[in-house]
């Protein structure tokens, strides 16, 4: 679906080397903080930015070489961008209703309507979360087989991402075939949502994992400096200074749970991942 | 490219007060009989042109051209869009107000001289396409604030440079306006339509290329 080899892009400060894969029908997220380079990565896969070296093939084709009717099988949201403000729910459809042959018009503006969006009144009088809810909607309208979503929970209150969460569940199982990728900063949205996900420091994917086995085998060792010492630590991934001693992170949950009963082991999440794996990268 | 079109007239929907205004004021200059129908027609043919470079203002508005650029079109059409856009506001401006003011200036008042009326007001269309022609690929390379700016200041300068011309080498408005006044009306609108045509393909093809090197 689709796959970047080595994509590179070089800004004064900030260099991007990304490889990853989204496979069809799977969720799969991307996580890191602010200004490692996801963005850079998702404008890149829709050909708005043009790359220093490497290779990105959406539908096996390169991304700057996508045509409009590739395009038509793509469904995107931007935190920062979208139609524009100006339009009404209305508008919008009877645009995408000129630009995708699978737009159905009647079922949007019916959705709008569940969602409480007025179709009359123009997206800038929108409140936040109804505006991502709005985004959303229209990448979801159209059939997309790939939806590559950029921070689409960002500003939203729980019920507000909840609500956005679950349209992207009822698509998938709606549309079984297709593929998300999908960025937050929100771990808990992505744990509750992804079946894989790569994470990206300093313009470098530094982990690629599935999430079932991340919430199985990973987990966060609490450990005294003298637990530490005696601690086998060929499977600890991170370890991290502490007042009270040591905390490890470790891929291999289970062999500190039979081995060491009495070390504090806390299941892992992707928050832990994403505090200790970037710390020393 | 009809998808663009389609967004294009939805914002300009969202302007009907906007075009309204012209209309409105297109009547009223003509009613007031101050200026000319000609005059009328020029100056709204270029109000309404400039709209295409608005349009621009608009996708831009909070990022949007990148989200745009996300969409089954292709950078190529969206400058194509624009300058056909620009092209068709042109004419429609120039035909809604060449047509108000024969209206109201009375067909009985202007039969003498209607068609010398309009072939006068004509030449405003390549005009206003010329100040596109320079004006879009600006806009287009380095965005609508700042290249509406740019092409201002541009103008300005030609004008300066075209005014300090005409003093250097002594020559009166009066003569300007004789040496045009003996030319053929018909050769001119035909040399300004043929050399108009041709740049601004030419600027198309330039902002083609400037949308091509573009980064979102």
């Amino acid at each position: 679906m689709l796959k970047i080899s080595h994509f590179q892009k070089h800004y004064r400060g900030f260099s991007l080397d990304c490889s990853m894969e989204v496979q069809p029908g799977m969720i799969t997220g991307l996580i890191g903080r602010n200004g490692s380079g996801k963005s850079t990565t998702f404008k890149a896969l829709l050909g708005l930015v043009h790359p220093d070296g490497g290779e990105i093939k959406v539908f096996g084709k390169k991304a700057e070489e996508l045509k409009p009717e590739d395009k038509q099988k793509l469904g995107v949201v931007f935190a920062d961008s979208g139609f524009s403000m100006y339009l009404t729910a209305e508008g919008v459809a009877n645009i995408m209703k000129s630009i995708y042959p699978d737009f159905d018009r009647e079922k949007f503006l019916q959705q709008c309507r569940r969602f409480n969006l007025s179709t009359d009144k123009k997206i800038k009088e929108f409140s936040t979360g109804m505006k991502a809810k709005f985004k959303v909607l229209a990448a979801l309208s159209h059939k997309a087989e790939l939806l590559i979503l950029d921070e689409p929970t960002v500003g939203l209150d729980v019920i507000a991402r909840d609500e956005v969460l679950n349209m992207l569940r009822e698509y998938m199982e709606e549309n079984e075939s297709s593929s998300i990728l999908i960025s937050s900063h929100i771990s808990s949205d992505l744990e509750s949502l992804c079946d894989d996900f790569y994470m990206i420091h300093a313009g470098k994917i530094i982990l690629h994992e599935d999430t079932d086995v991340l919430l199985s085998d990973y987990a966060v060792l609490k450990v005294s400096e003298e637990e530490y010492e005696k601690l086998d630590q060929q499977y600890l991934i991170k370890i991290r200074k502490e007042a009270y001693g040591y905390r490890c992170l470790t891929n291999q949950k289970q062999f500190y749970m039979e081995n060491y009963p009495d070390v504090v082991i806390e299941n892992g999440k992707i928050d832990d991942l994403v505090v200790m794996m970037e710390e020393q990268v | 490219m009809k998808g663009l079109f389609v967004k294009d007239i939805e914002l300009m929907k969202q302007q009907k007060q906007f075009f309204i205004l012209v209309i409105v004021m297109g009547v009223i200059l003509n009613l007031a009989g101050s200026g000319s129908s000609s005059f009328a027609a020029g100056y709204f043919t270029f109000v309404t042109a400039i709209f295409a470079i608005t349009t621009i203002s608009y996708d831009e508005f909070d990022n949007g051209l990148a989200f745009l650029m996300t969409l089954p079109v292709t950078r190529k059409q969206y400058v194509a869009e624009k300058y056909l856009l620009g092209a068709g506001l042109t004419a429609a401006a120039w035909g809604i107000t060449t047509i108000t003011g024969v209206i109201c200036k009375g067909v009985a008042e202007l039969q003498g001289d209607l068609s010398e009326t309009i072939i006068d007001s004509l030449i405003y269309i390549p005009l206003a396409l010329l100040m596109l022609t320079a004006s879009l690929p600006l806009v287009i390379h380095f965005g609508a604030e700042k290249g509406r700016y740019i092409a201002m200041v541009m103008w300005a300068i030609i004008i300066a440079v075209v005014y300090s011309l005409i003093k250097t080498i002594g020559l009166s408005a009066d003569a300007v306006d004789a040496w045009l006044n003996g030319l053929n009306r018909g050769m001119v609108l035909a040399g300004a339509v043929l050399f108009t045509v041709i740049v601004y393909m030419g600027s198309y093809g330039g902002s083609v290329r400037l949308m091509e090197k573009k980064e979102f």
